[in-house]
């Protein structure tokens, strides 16, 4: 069955001079875990916050379990569970009333599991939330988020002011979770280590634009990063097809100069076309999530820059 | 590159505080020109006797608005106690400085606020206004609300340290207006010239009372600034302490029977608490003005006239700050926004928006029964019953002048309600809009006051610019009729407004035209111009309940 659990088609968004999205399309798929990474200002929380329907699409659709969240806020927010990037947490309320609160809007909420994680994350459920630590309301929002066990689980950077433990072992587990249910989970993070631990699949953006997306393995393989020597300092990568980054060696000695080369397609034929130009391939493997997002993300400001 | 921390100290005010004094001195200035255009074209208030009320209010008016135009810093509306520019203290800048630059730049602008409108007055007007005493009262309300703001370390305190300022200075003022043996009216005496004359010593100690404030708010910032209170402080805090509470990781098992009574519930935390609390402590101002009267002039026999004002007044005052506290708004990083965790829930808007309605009307209904209940009780022990009476029975004897039906009176009772509804959603969207748009309340307020003009100069013209009233008329309720057709389209087709809430109001809204109709006897006698004016006026209401969840939608969905 090809049932989307979101959809979003061309959507693009502009604040005043900048444009925040630009003409993004994806499609989630129920039974995955999804990762969204970019850098700061890549618009990240943009996309989340049209899945909210906090944003109103207004170039390009976006459906939510089949249906516009603006239109259909009830249906849409019901099924989904949110942890703002910013905690946005009401300051008076106490953790208690805060999960008996949140737990009226959502018909699934699951009281024993709610127990469970606040057993978990030890929290004391009388203290308020103007009290809390900025990990402690990291986790009485992944609380309030994920104890209705929602179809839709999004996180904001929730990784912000959690410990290395929890986000190891509690995170992970819960975000695994939702997956092995059945349900989705987006979750959108600065720690590449992280996504490409947690995730089934991953999005990346990079100045508003969708530019790289696909089952983590498979955007793995797609990726090579190379080791390359040259003999003399100056090296021609200007017609090596499939190449995103070349970046030199620092404490380089005169004569040789190596290069580490990330790029994308077949690998084979980048090492062919690196020896034709005079290199010397030293080494290969497939790249991390991280290198990949460094060599394309450093591209597209190159190409941003030249343009 | 700023030169000194100071000179970046006094950028960032200057640059957080700009636009709240523009504002400040944009109001004071309409507040002038509005004196001078009454003086101007009505000169029965040249007379040497209405001069010096005018600058009575004036400088009552200014001095108050000046003395609160730098309240955004002193934050003494806000939750949090202590010094607001706490973020300084990690800064390499001595406790002194971090206060005192603050300070000044306050007690500075203050005193400019107060200076361009009083010296726009004298130029506009010829009004002699004192410029010194006013400036200085200002400066002692803004440093003082600053002191008692920011050194107290919680709430309890801080409402004690206000409180008792506010006290000290109506004290304080009390015993100034004393020593100036006026016999005439304050408003009257204030405004005459030689009120202010004053020796240069009488002028020292609300010279010295800011620099006081300054000193004691040096203080305590340096006390919080190390992680301490005041021991007088910390003792309260100790006392009210009673147990130390044990930790708990228990879940309530009860929960909410539904999304909506949820929702009642949070926003009755959020602002509703607050508006019952005010309804509970109104009826003490009239309480305490009755008292005052009765004890100054025993012969007065008007009391019930106060309360009567009370009681009227009180439903507006209430929907007021309901409207205020049920907006939910915030202002981040320079914009005003609705909170992310009230815009996930999973409730249509005008669920949200309804919800807000009946807490505000439910509040207010509950004070006013409560002031009621006050006055009823005040004239039954204060031996008032007979003057009661005679009040009520005037009231009675003109409405049953009328012989109306008596299922009318359910009609109006509905109608009341409604209106009450209606305007209070129309504050609520006006204020989501208004916070959305910027420019429309500036707009809006430049062409009232030309207009304004036009029409003050136009009354003691024969109204030689009557046709243009007219069709000022016709195009209004032209305007009226489409914008609250579109209004409601909108809210219709954008899925804004549900069946069930529309069938609500359009049901409130027809029993409210057919009473209205029933009042207006006769409509034969009245110009065309009036009664399309009047019927498309009928649909303002029924617009303005349909555009709260639209104006909602756009901090919801922008």
């Amino acid at each position: 069955m090809s049932y989307n659990v979101v959809d979003v088609e061309r959507l693009s968004r502009r604040y005043d001079q900048s444009l925040a999205l630009d003409d993004v399309t994806l499609r989630m798929k129920p039974g995955l875990v999804y990762g969204l990474v970019g850098a700061n200002g890549a618009g990240k929380t943009t996309l989340i916050k049209h899945l909210l329907g906090l944003l109103r699409a207004k170039q390009g659709s976006v459906r939510v379990f089949g249906l516009d969240p603006v239109v259909h806020p009830v249906q849409v927010l019901q099924r989904i569970g949110y942890l703002s990037e910013e905690r946005d947490l009401p300051e008076w309320m106490r953790i208690d009333e805060l999960l008996r609160y949140t737990s009226a809007f959502h018909p699934g909420w699951d009281q024993a599991y709610a127990q469970e994680m606040l057993d978990l994350f030890q929290l004391d459920s009388r203290k308020k939330v103007k009290h809390l630590s900025k990990g402690m309301r990291a986790q009485a929002g992944l609380i309030a988020a994920a104890a209705h066990r929602p179809d839709l689980l999004i996180l904001d950077e929730p990784s912000t002011g959690l410990d290395a433990v929890v986000r190891r072992d509690i995170l992970n587990t819960l975000v695994r979770m939702v997956a092995d249910d059945g349900r989705t989970a987006l979750f959108s993070s600065h720690l590449l280590d992280e996504v490409e631990q947690m995730s089934d699949s991953v999005f990346m953006i990079d100045g508003g634009r969708l530019v790289l997306q696909g089952d983590i393995d498979e955007v793995k393989q797609m990726h090579a990063r190379i080791v390359v020597r040259f003999s003399s300092h100056s090296a021609e990568f200007d017609n090596i097809k499939g190449l995103l980054s070349a970046e030199a060696e620092p404490y380089a000695t005169a004569g040789d100069k190596t290069w580490q080369i990330v790029c994308s397609g077949e690998v084979d034929s980048v090492c062919r076309q690196l020896t034709y130009v005079g290199g010397e391939v030293l080494q290969s493997r497939s790249a991390n999530l991280q290198e990949i997002f460094v060599a394309r993300a450093s591209r597209d400001r190159h190409h941003q820059s030249i343009g | 590159m700023f030169k000194s921390p100071a000179m970046a100290m006094i950028w960032e005010l200057w640059r957080t505080s700009r636009l709240a004094t523009v504002w400040v001195l944009c109001g004071q200035l309409a507040w002038v020109l509005a004196i001078a255009s009454l003086k101007y074209f009505n000169h029965k208030l040249d007379g040497e006797e209405v001069s010096p009320v005018l600058c009575g209010i004036f400088m009552m008016t200014t001095t108050i608005t000046s003395g609160f135009s730098q309240s955004w810093r002193h934050s003494f509306e806000s939750r949090r106690a202590g010094f607001c520019f706490h973020l300084g203290y990690a800064r390499p800048v001595p406790t002194w400085q971090l206060v005192l630059i603050p300070m000044l730049f306050m007690s500075i602008m203050t005193a400019v606020c107060y200076w361009v409108a009083a010296v726009s007055l004298q130029a506009l007007t010829g009004i002699q206004v004192p410029l010194i005493f006013p400036a200085l009262l200002s400066i002692c309300i803004v440093s003082g609300l600053a002191c008692a703001a920011w050194t107290p370390t919680c709430n309890a305190s801080k409402l004690v340290a206000i409180a008792s300022f506010v006290v000290l200075l109506v004290g304080s003022l009390a015993a100034f207006h004393q020593t100036r043996g006026a016999t005439e009216p304050l408003l009257y005496a204030i405004g005459k010239p030689e009120y202010f004359h004053l020796q240069w010593y009488e002028y020292l100690p609300w010279a010295a009372a800011p620099a006081i404030a300054t000193a004691v708010t040096i203080s305590g910032v340096r006390k919080q600034r190390q992680g301490e209170q005041w021991r007088l402080e910390a003792f309260a805090s100790s006392v009210f302490t009673w147990h130390k509470r044990q930790h708990s990781s228990e879940l309530a098992q009860t929960t909410f029977r539904s999304a909506w009574s949820a929702q009642c519930w949070y926003e009755f935390q959020r602002f509703g608490h607050r508006m019952l609390v005010f309804g509970f402590v109104a009826p003490l101002l009239p309480l305490t003005l009755v008292i005052l009267v009765s004890l100054l002039n025993p012969s007065w026999d008007r009391e019930p006239l106060i309360w009567l004002a009370f009681v009227a007044f009180l439903p507006i005052a209430t929907q007021m700050i309901g409207a205020d506290g049920a907006l939910g708004l915030r202002a981040k990083q320079g914009a005003i926004s609705f909170s992310v965790f009230d815009a996930t829930r999973s409730l249509r808007n005008d669920q949200l928006i309804a919800v807000k309605l009946l807490l505000i009307s439910a509040c207010a209904l509950a004070a006013w029964l409560w002031m009621a209940t006050i006055a009823g009780l005040h004239a039954w022990l204060s031996g008032q019953g007979p003057l009661w009476g005679e009040v009520l029975g005037r009231v009675q004897e003109s409405v049953a002048a009328k012989d109306l039906p008596s299922y009318w009176w359910l009609a109006v009772g509905l109608s009341f309600a409604f209106l009450y509804v209606a305007s209070t959603s129309m504050m609520l969207a006006g204020s989501l809009w208004a916070s959305l748009h910027h420019r429309i309340p500036a707009i809006l307020t430049a062409i009232f006051m030309i207009h304004y003009l036009l029409a003050v100069w136009d009354m003691s013209h024969a109204w030689r610019l009557r046709a243009l009233w007219v069709s000022y008329a016709w195009i209004g309720s032209g305007a009226i009729s489409i914008l609250a057709g579109l209004c409601i389209i909108r809210a219709r087709q954008s899925g804004m407004l549900s069946r069930g809430y529309f069938r609500a109001i359009v049901a409130l809204w027809l029993v409210y035209v057919v009473t209205v109709a029933t009042w207006m006897v006769d409509l034969k006698a009245q110009p065309g111009w009036l009664l399309a004016l009047t019927a498309s006026s009928l649909l303002i209401p029924l617009a303005t309940s349909a555009t709260a969840p639209l104006a909602l939608a756009g901090h919801r969905h922008r």
